[in-house]
């Protein structure tokens, strides 16, 4: 069955269909309190929250939006209201000194190579989770989710610009991090 | 753009996609699911707001608005408003008139029939608005 037939069933009451819903969106909305606000107790509870809400709220959703939108912004607000520094953190995000990063070219590596390329990939992701919590939002969003900068910006609020400034930064500091890391490596 | 920092962006865009999505505790959905069986959903609700009670005041105060009005009124102008009323009633456009004046009324009442069922049966009205979409 297909999400706009569980999302009718589930409008009707149905909890069938909801607990269909759950499973497929379950993991995304867990990941997504998790990344922003790191604590496992309170992604839970607040992921918990957010079904619940979605749940109660369903008869009024519109289809507008899809339902992972959706359900992303309840998301949100939970975690704006329970947390508000995350808020004034990402109304910080300034929009001057933006620059776009070039994208990734797709390069084969050899094994050597392969090995300090994962080597890399597990500091970097380690670096990421020491983030602000605005940008791992940011990069939550565009790279879990892999949502465009504009659906991003509608999501959280805030300009085009400034959810672009967020990622630059986030990324600026993790190339920061990597410097600091093949220097050290280097010695 | 030199070689190492297109490098360094491939590690880091790299990074950013592979940062693992986390799951969701064991037990989660089915907690969620307890919770969601012992919650109702929500039904479209009408509030009366401060304007509403305002609006049916000011309504319901018109006819004493008007009669107060029609006494503070001099005789020579309610002479004259009575001479026209009695001029358009005797025009060959009275029916005409008369056709529009029935048909708004008609109209009213049944914005007014609408509104009482949308708060009387919103449950059923939203079904019906389900179903059509």
């Amino acid at each position: 069955m297909d999400e706009q037939a569980l999302i009718r069933k589930a409008q009707k009451g149905d909890t069938d269909a909801f607990a269909d819903l759950l499973a497929l969106h379950e993991h995304f909305v867990y990941n997504l309190a998790l990344r922003t606000i790191r604590s496992p107790e309170e992604a839970e509870d607040i992921a918990q929250d957010a079904f619940v809400r979605a749940w109660q709220a369903l008869p009024s959703f519109r289809g507008q939006s899809s339902f992972r939108t959706w359900i992303y912004r309840i998301v949100l607000n939970l975690c704006f209201s329970r947390f508000p520094r995350l808020r004034r953190e990402l109304n910080d995000l300034a929009t001057e000194d933006m620059q776009d990063l070039p994208e990734a070219s797709k390069t084969e590596s050899d094994p050597a190579a392969s090995l300090e390329r994962r080597e890399r990939r597990a500091l970097l992701h380690r670096e990421i989770e020491r983030l602000s919590d605005s940008q791992r939002l940011l990069i939550s969003l565009r790279y879990q989710d892999n949502m465009p900068y504009e659906e991003i910006a509608s999501l959280v609020g805030l300009p085009l610009g400034t959810v672009k400034t967020g990622l630059f930064r986030a990324k600026e500091r993790l190339r920061q991090s990597l410097a600091i890391y093949e220097c050290l490596d280097n010695m | 753009m030199n070689e190492p920092m297109m490098e360094e962006i491939d590690v880091i865009e790299d990074a950013l996609q592979t940062w693992p999505i986390a799951q969701a505790p064991r037990g989660f959905s089915r907690r969620v699911l307890q919770h969601v069986e012992t919650t109702q959903q929500s039904v479209l609700k009408f509030r009366f707001t401060w304007l509403d009670y305002a609006l049916g005041l000011f309504a319901a105060s018109l006819p004493f608005l008007v009669l107060f009005i029609w006494d503070l009124l001099p005789s020579s102008f309610i002479m004259l408003l009575t001479y026209r009323l009695f001029l358009l009633v005797n025009s060959p456009q009275s029916e005409a008139i008369l056709i529009f004046f029935l048909l708004g009324i008609i109209g009213v009442l049944i914005l007014i029939a609408l509104a009482t069922f949308l708060f009387t049966y919103p449950k059923t009205v939203y079904q019906i608005l389900a179903d059509s979409s």
